[in-house]
């Protein structure tokens, strides 16, 4: 499944993995459509909050030990003969591994790394417990022997440069020699290894994911066949820009049903709306936690969200066209009995005011036609209120009061971008000139618009 | 004048040395394999690095074979992995960095006999001084950097706290000429750093020019583009964080006004341009002050000529305030 264009980008470049190991796991990540997969996931993150019998910040400091051998082991698996620096990456990433190990202790199952101490043992055979690694002369008499002879000859200069130069020679052959036989001794530890490495990988990714839910306060969602709400949701990349200018994000409260259209004027926050529940859902579906105070969410199939003319843009299309091809990709989806989630952002908004709407009640009618698709859909045509059982949702919008009472404030205090259930009987907003006056844009102009929505005397009447 | 008779006298006052060649050949090797025998003779672990072009086992211009690095047993050393893979000794493999090169990554390690090994370090400035870290932690006492053939840079006094500048027959062939080219290094390397007041104003400063009067205003982003009038800056302080080149030198050629580099390995100006510009009275500084321990001399130039060592050492020591030793010779060997 393509990831859908909702910020999901800011979410993962927050996760802070330590090792190349955990890093790699996060570049593979992907959206997961299995239920149980998914609670997995969680389950993990809370083993490592509540479970771990140490720190953190004790595992993290642990963790940035260790090296990714990966390429090493690959070799070791493949037959060759280690060089030196080889044999060095093996042994630290053993001792660090089996350190690991002995803090982990009694720890949940799938952080149980397997036993590398006759790893450890074979590239310290002295037991100096150090991470250096060194052909030491306890692996082959011979070498310690013409070691010995070096070293003698050496301080008292007692031989020839070209004597000692064949005896260092010697050195290095039986060196290579005993390169070969540890390679083949170790061999067998490869698959040990390499399982070490992803569990290792595992471990790191999912203390990064604890990490990030204490940093962005986010909460374990509970699974459901069928109920999708959301209570204190939010979205932590429009959180965070608020915050810098000095403002808070006013979380949404609410329970979506399967058909749910979203309206509201201008600039109130339809968008992010429909973008905070679209980002929940790929963290959900990526084994994230997600930024609410509680959440019960439904694992989709299939996730089609078009957010509006950017992503057309991006792929070289007119609005329109874009906007085609993600409906398409739904109906497709629909078509080969995916259950999926389906969220458009002003759907028929590119196209002309009486065709427009009717892309958006065909849209709604066929996308929910089967009984396991959630379609939740945003648009400021009045027509909207025409579509068949559909839940409505209004964001409230301009604060008239406010308006009235207080002057020259930042535009974000005249809005209330809270949603609220509505019927078909409401008022539909109509707030696009009150809000282009709030902009500051000009007053000759925004009279003209008013008198040509009343058909004044300079603007041409359109009806009498 | 103070005599210093021998090199090693001159590095036990200082953690780390850098050693910088003026040209290929200057006899570098010669002064790093004398310090490694020294410190190993006084029982001070040395940690040595080097700067360079990569994989340059052979001069790339005279296809001599450039020597390799003679350690001693207890030398911490580090080198890419090819080399290290090529060494004559055993050794222990303390640590492996990420600091790819054609070569590989840099493996630290430590030998445990005598042997020689070509030493190529990471080039990267920060590799470097991570590298000169990670040999410190190790237990290294003395560092010694082995610098760039021909570059200068390793020098900079963020790397190590002081250098030996080689130089020799290779560097031109007529004694007057090297002697002129090695006075006007001498005196870039040898500039006296700002007052510490103003040396505060400046270190914030990011890239550009920076006019320091009663206030700080940026006169242009690089020296090329400078455009500046006389009165403007006259004693005045301008700092040029980047490069300081021959012309730009010449356009700040005005009295009292004192003219800042970063350090002197950004100072690609000539001994002409210099002159003009203590001339006309301006003053220039550096924000990082280089020690210069001392200047080495290697009468033999690759393509075989030999020049006579006491004339160059002499005319040397005539025009220096550094000690000045002959590579070949009693002072170093």
């Amino acid at each position: 499944m393509k990831l859908p264009d909702c910020g999901i980008d800011y979410v993962l470049s927050l996760v802070e993995t330590i090792t190349p190991m955990g890093r790699k796991r996060l570049r593979e990540l992907d959206i997961i459509t299995d239920p149980a997969t998914i609670e997995r996931e969680f389950d993990r993150q809370e083993d490592v909050a509540y479970r771990l019998p140490i720190s953190c910040e004790r595992l993290g400091a642990s963790l940035s030990k260790i090296r990714d051998i990966w390429g090493t082991n690959e070799r070791l698996q493949s037959g060759a003969s280690l060089e030196d620096v080889e044999l060095f990456e093996i042994k630290s990433f053993s001792i660090w591994s089996e350190k690991l190990r002995a803090l982990l202790g009694e720890c949940p199952e799938w952080m149980r790394l397997p036993d590398l101490s006759d790893v450890v043992e074979m590239l310290d055979p002295e037991g100096t417990g150090l991470e250096g690694f060194y052909i030491c002369d306890s692996y082959d008499g011979e070498l310690a022997s013409v070691r010995e002879r070096v070293y003698r000859f050496q301080r008292e200069k007692t031989a020839g440069t070209k004597e000692i130069e064949e005896l260092l020679a010697e050195g290095r052959e039986i060196e290579s020699r005993i390169k070969t036989e540890l390679s083949a001794n170790l061999r067998p530890f490869a698959l040990r290894i390499s399982g070490a490495l992803s569990k290792i990988g595992e471990l790191d990714f999912t203390l990064a994911k604890v990490i990030l839910n204490d940093r962005l306060s986010l909460v374990r969602p509970y699974i459901s066949e069928s109920d999708f709400e959301f209570f204190g949701l939010f979205n932590p990349e429009v959180a965070s820009s608020l915050q810098r200018s000095g403002k808070d994000f006013k979380p949404y409260a609410v329970r979506l049903d399967r058909r749910v259209l979203v309206i509201g004027g201008n600039m109130t926050g339809k968008s992010v709306f429909l973008r905070s529940v679209v980002l929940a859902q790929t963290m959900f579906q990526m084994g994230f936690f997600v930024p609410a105070d509680t959440a019960t969410m439904t694992v989709y199939e299939s996730l089609v969200y078009y957010s509006g003319d950017k992503q057309s843009f991006e792929s070289g299309l007119s609005s329109f066209a874009g906007e085609m091809e993600f409906l398409q990709e739904a109906i497709e989806s629909l078509r080969s009995g995916e259950k999926g989630l389906f969220v458009f952002d002003e759907i028929g908004r590119s196209t002309n005011p009486v065709e427009g709407p009717a892309f958006l009640i065909a849209a709604m009618e066929y996308l929910t036609s089967g009984d396991r698709c959630r379609v939740i859909l945003s648009s400021h045509y009045e027509e909207a209120l025409t579509v068949e059982g559909a839940q409505l949702l209004m964001v409230r919008g301009l604060d008239r009061e406010r308006i009235s009472s207080e002057r020259n404030r930042d535009i974000s205090y005249y809005i209330d971008h809270s949603l609220v259930e509505i019927d078909k009987s409401v008022q539909f907003p109509r707030e696009g000139v009150e809000i282009a006056r709030l902009l500051g844009i000009d007053g000759e102009f925004i009279d003209l618009v008013e008198r040509r929505l009343l058909g004044g005397k300079d603007g041409k009447q359109t009806k009498p | 004048m103070r005599k210093v008779s021998r090199i090693f006298e001159l590095i036990s006052e200082v953690p780390s040395v850098s050693i910088v060649g003026l040209d290929k050949n200057t006899g570098k090797t010669v002064v790093l394999n004398h310090l490694i025998g020294l410190l190993a003779a006084k029982s001070i672990r040395a940690g040595i690095t080097s700067v360079g072009l990569e994989g340059e086992k052979i001069d790339q211009v005279f296809l001599t074979e450039k020597p390799e690095i003679y350690l001693r047993s207890g030398t911490l050393f580090a080198t890419s992995e090819r080399d290290f893979a090529a060494r004559e000794f055993p050794a222990t493999v303390l640590d492996l960095r990420e600091f790819r090169s054609p070569l590989g990554r840099t493996v630290i390690a430590q030998a445990r006999a005598d042997g020689k090994i070509v030493i190529s370090g990471p080039s990267i400035i920060d590799y470097l001084l991570e590298t000169v870290r990670l040999l410190k932690d190790l237990g290294a006492e003395k560092i010694i950097v082995d610098g760039a053939v021909s570059r200068l840079s390793p020098g900079s006094p963020f790397v190590s706290d002081a250098l030996i500048l080689s130089t020799g027959a290779s560097v031109a062939s007529s004694v007057d000429e090297i002697v002129r080219r090695t006075v006007h290094a001498v005196r870039l390397i040898s500039l006296g750093g700002v007052e510490s007041d103003i040396a505060q104003r400046l270190e914030p400063l990011t890239n550009g020019v920076w006019l320091l009067q009663d206030g700080c205003r940026k006169l242009a982003g690089t020296g090329l583009l400078l455009q500046v009038k006389p009165d403007e800056i006259r004693s005045g302080v301008v700092y040029i964080n980047g490069s300081l080149t021959s012309a730009t030198l010449r356009r700040l050629a005005v009295a009292d006004v004192t003219v800042v580099a970063r350090d002197f390995t950004k100072i690609f100006a000539d001994s002409d341009s210099l002159s003009y510009f203590s001339r006309a009275g301006g003053e220039l500084k550096v924000l990082y002050p280089a020690r210069l321990l001392a200047v080495t001399v290697n009468p033999t130039s690759p393509t075989g000529y030999h020049l006579r060592s006491e004339a160059m050492i002499e005319a040397l020591e005539k025009e220096l305030r550094v000690p000045v030793f002959d590579v070949l010779r009693e002072g170093v060997s």
